[in-house]
């Protein structure tokens, strides 16, 4: 038998729960991240050597503060699930919005495909290390998705808390490992006899771009969390900011103290570079620290992941730029049910291929895409609706320079990702291109084309 | 059976619950509930909420002020 509307809720309606602070919205922002310091960005070491490592995790670094800062700006202002779609919507358009969406969606699905196939591969290779190989890591890569899907259908509130808690734990064993190596101290490391300059020259460094981003993919995903949190003028930009300041440190500190103790020969294939130099560190208390953080970091990404895909798929069917059917709220839990639902199979399917690096490329060329458009966006934004017409609870200083910046470095990014994985994205691109045929053909007639705009704002500038 | 193979079938299992219990929670919710109701949410609700409210607050505070003769 069916529960009426009106009995439900006194008013007729089922909203997300605001119920996220500063602190939540950095868990999401850089547990979702915190992987990619664990393993991912040593790669960038075999394209530019470890000077290009670290060229390469500045200038993606100052990438992804200026997407931090666009980001804080719009999101202060338009502060809906969906993030950087909602913002798209608002600013440019539907079919924009559209491809913003789905950039979401895939980037998150396929992170977490990955994050799933990191402890899949993880157990595995401590099966392996004591004395009994062969585990198949394909139940575990179902079981991280079903624990974390699972959590995430409960609730927001219990599953960032406990995001929060294992991003700290893994971000408090980067530091660990900082100190326990004592990497202040003159001969503790030994940058001097491993640093070799730029052993393939500036194109070396251009390189390693593409493996740079694993620096900070994903911290773009706090403003997925909008209208969740109880203050977003307040909350995301201080959340999203603090991430941003908290993974630049990470990252140069994991840069210093692996590069200072392995060969950049072997950590630019090594599948766990932190685990391993804390294993020449000879602790066994650091490798076992460092084991612990590689693992929770593994799962607060998959579990902010999920968070954000979910987000993403459940604002465009509200809009019914997909079938409104994702759009259900579920009425005691208050989350979007039945989008969580749809990205377990998804993310299953692809985390059972094993193919991490495929998985990851198709996350990264979907993040990157995003990234590109909100230069766009910031500009149309000011234009349309300048600092004086609409209230903001964040401006971000220097306007048109971060926009400009960003821009500049997405095509950088892209020469580096097509040196590399040239097929994988144009394969990507045709993928998208179609999608968007096919909303254009078959979908934009169900849009709700007056009620999507919901932001109290007045006409832009020009209309 | 060694103790892979049993660790494998625990894992298997153990998702295999946890994802039929939301997708039996979920079966349960669409059936209780009125489809109208679940797909009832709308962006911006709060802050239009919070508007309203705050104008019925402006409105209120300009009445009390001229009520108190502190109004033209």
């Amino acid at each position: 038998m069916s529960v009426p509307a009106s009995a439900a809720k006194p008013n007729g309606h089922l909203r997300l729960l605001r119920v996220l602070g500063p602190a939540h919205v950095w868990g999401l922002g850089v547990g979702i991240v915190l992987v990619g310091e664990f393993m991912g960005w040593n790669f960038s070491v075999a394209k530019g050597g470890a000077l290009g490592s670290l060229i390469a995790c500045w200038v993606v670094g100052l990438l992804y503060t200026c997407v931090a800062m666009i980001d804080s700006e719009v999101t202060s202002t338009v502060a809906a699930a969906g993030g950087q779609y909602a913002q798209s919507k608002h600013i440019v358009g539907p079919l924009m919005a559209f491809n913003v969406g789905l950039y979401l969606f895939m980037a998150y699905t396929m992170l977490l495909a990955s994050d799933a196939l990191v402890v899949g591969d993880l157990l595995k290779t401590v099966a392996d290390r004591a004395g009994a190989p062969g585990l198949d890591p394909r139940p575990f890569v179902f079981l991280t998705i079903a624990v974390f899907a699972f959590l995430n259908y409960r609730g927001v509130l219990v599953t960032l808390r406990l995001n929060l808690i294992i991003t700290a734990i893994a971000c408090g064993s980067i530091v660990m490992m900082f100190f326990a190596t004592r990497s202040w101290s003159s001969g503790a490391l030994l940058h001097g006899e491993l640093i070799h300059g730029l052993p393939y020259g500036w194109m070396g460094a251009i390189g390693a771009l593409h493996f740079g981003i694993w620096y900070y993919l994903g911290i773009e995903g706090t403003c997925q969390s909008a209208e969740e949190v109880r203050s977003p003028p307040r909350s995301l930009p201080l959340g999203t900011m603090a991430g941003m300041i908290t993974l630049l440190i990470a990252a140069t500190m994991t840069w210093y103290v692996c590069t200072g103790l392995l060969p950049w020969e072997y950590l630019g294939a090594a599948v766990v570079p932190l685990f391993d130099a804390a294993s020449v560190s000879g602790s066994a208390a650091l490798q076992i620290a460092l084991f612990v953080g590689t693992l929770f970091a593994a799962l607060a990404s998959a579990n902010g992941c999920i968070n954000d895909a979910s987000r993403a798929w459940f604002s465009m069917g509200r809009d019914r730029y997909l079938p409104e059917w994702f759009a259900a709220v579920h009425p005691r839990y208050r989350t979007p049910y039945r989008a969580i639902l749809l990205v377990v199979p998804i993310a299953a399917a692809f985390g059972f291929t094993g193919l991490l690096d495929q998985v990851v490329t198709f996350s990264i060329l979907s993040g990157l895409l995003g990234y590109t458009v909100m230069p766009i966006n910031m500009v149309l934004f000011r234009r349309k609706w300048p600092l004086d017409s609409i209230k903001r609870g964040y401006v971000h200083p220097g306007h048109p320079i971060p926009a400009l910046v960003l821009l500049i470095l997405c095509g950088l990014t892209y020469f580096s990702i097509y040196l590399g994985y040239g097929r994988q994205l144009l394969v990507m691109l045709g993928f998208y291109v179609l999608a968007s045929l096919w909303f254009v053909s078959h979908r934009y007639r169900y849009v709700r084309r007056g009620a999507q705009f919901t932001m109290p704002w007045p006409r832009p500038r020009g209309y | 059976m060694n103790l892979l193979r049993l660790l494998e079938a625990a894992a298997w299992i153990t998702g295999a619950v946890l994802f039929g219990a939301i997708l039996l929670d979920s079966w349960r919710t669409d059936r209780t509930y009125d489809e109208s109701l679940l797909l009832s949410s709308r962006e911006g609700e709060i802050e239009k909420d919070l508007r309203e409210v705050a104008n019925g607050l402006e409105q209120l505070e300009d009445r009390v002020d001229e009520l108190s003769g502190r109004h033209p």
